[in-house]
């Protein structure tokens, strides 16, 4: 018995995945990304440097919802693709931060005080994810420009990290700068603009690199007093 | 069920996570997130003898406070909340600081000079450089990494500034 369309993504191979498939599979995906990166995290310094980044993870993500939201043949593709984000980054988030409670034998409730503002902000984060990475889907500038936003917002790590040497260049800036191009070699079949697919993707990065100390620092707690 | 159901749903879900987030504090401050000095002071107690678990003893002639670390109100008498992990920040960089002191010594001999920049190269293993955003965290990595090249100056600087009593 075939599924209703609106409640069905299509494959490649053409054989239905339920949206709580795909749901699921995201959160699979976050679990073991947030895994991996604690796992980072606890390794020597770059590889440190590494499970404490963000663009890398998120573009993880992002690809992760992209591919969904091309699959999708259903209505309601750009609030499932958010959805698909959600299960992607509080997965990522639940693994991160468990894993870091058992590790380092931190309480639980330290734990929480350190997660809460990231739980917090998965609900603006997905929401651009999914709706960037639907956008991204259309042939034409918007799409083109949306499709290069992960490499933009990518691309201050990648400059920050080759500025600390060859080591943090090959273990952070590496995976991260392929994570970026990620949606741009996958979409290659697409005739993108290449000129506004660079410009984007140095607008972005310039929108975030100033912007990424403001809000990581707010992230992190170490933001103004409220 | 139908599709939509499950979408508001799912919506419902992600946005009552977020909140959460935004608004649940287990530790009940006022402040989502935010803790009591007597919590802080509790925290950074177990801090200490994490550190200490660990052989990350304070430098000769510094011991832990037992007190006075965290204000429970401002000088105009409000009530003070602090962050989450001001505890073991505060006692992480105790220890840290009395190292750094240590290091920077004048008349320090240059065995227990080199045991002490030995001791700083250690910030690594504590939770506060673990929850330094990347930049902070480069930071002092450079600050540690000069000083155990012979460099003390920038250490001298910081410990000028940021130094707590012993």
């Amino acid at each position: 018995m075939s599924r209703p369309a609106s409640a069905t993504l299509e494959r490649d191979d053409g054989r239905g995945l339920s949206a709580g498939r795909a749901v699921a599979q995201a959160a699979v995906a976050g679990l073991a990304m947030g895994a991996v990166a604690q796992l980072c995290s606890q390794g020597g310094e770059a590889a440190r440097e590494l499970g404490a980044s963000t663009a890398v993870w998120v573009t993880v993500g992002f690809v992760l919802t992209w591919l969904t939201a091309r699959a999708w043949t259903g209505r309601d593709r750009a609030a499932w693709a958010c959805v698909i984000a959600a299960g992607y980054l509080f997965a990522w988030l639940l693994a991160y931060h468990a894993l870091f409670a058992i590790l380092d034998h931190v309480p639980n409730s330290a734990v929480w005080g350190e997660a809460q503002r990231f739980v917090a902000a998965v609900a603006p984060a997905c929401l651009i994810l999914g709706l960037v990475a639907t956008a991204s889907l259309r042939d034409s500038i918007v799409g083109d420009i949306c499709l290069a936003v992960p490499l933009g917002w990518s691309l201050p790590e990648v400059v920050l990290a080759a500025r600390d040497g060859w080591t943090y260049a090959l273990v952070v800036g590496v995976p991260t700068l392929l994570a970026g191009l990620a949606p741009l070699l996958l979409a290659r079949d697409r005739r993108g603009r290449v000129s506004t697919v660079v410009i984007a993707a140095l607008a972005t990065g310039l929108v975030v690199y100033l912007l990424s100390s403001t809000v990581l620092g707010v992230l992190n707690g170490y933001g103004p007093a409220t | 069920m139908p599709s939509r159901v499950v979408l508001a749903f799912a919506v419902t879900v992600i946005a009552a996570i977020s909140a959460a987030g935004l608004l649940w504090s287990p530790a009940g401050g006022g402040t989502a997130g935010r803790s009591t000095a007597a919590a802080a002071m509790t925290e950074y107690r177990q801090e200490a003898r994490s550190l200490e678990a660990r052989g990350l003893v304070l430098a000769p002639g510094w011991r832990w406070p037992v007190a006075g670390v965290f204000a429970d109100s401002d000088p105009d008498g409000a009530p003070m909340a602090w962050g989450p992990g001001s505890g073991a920040q505060r006692a992480d960089l105790y220890w840290f600081y009395s190292w750094a002191n240590r290091a920077v010594t004048h008349d320090l001999p240059p065995e227990a000079r080199q045991a002490a920049l030995a001791q700083l190269a250690r910030v690594r293993e504590t939770t506060y450089y673990q929850r330094l955003i990347p930049d902070t965290r480069r930071q002092l990595d450079a600050e540690v990494a000069t000083a155990l090249r012979g460099d003390l100056a920038r250490l001298r600087a910081d410990v000028r500034a940021n130094r707590p009593a012993p």
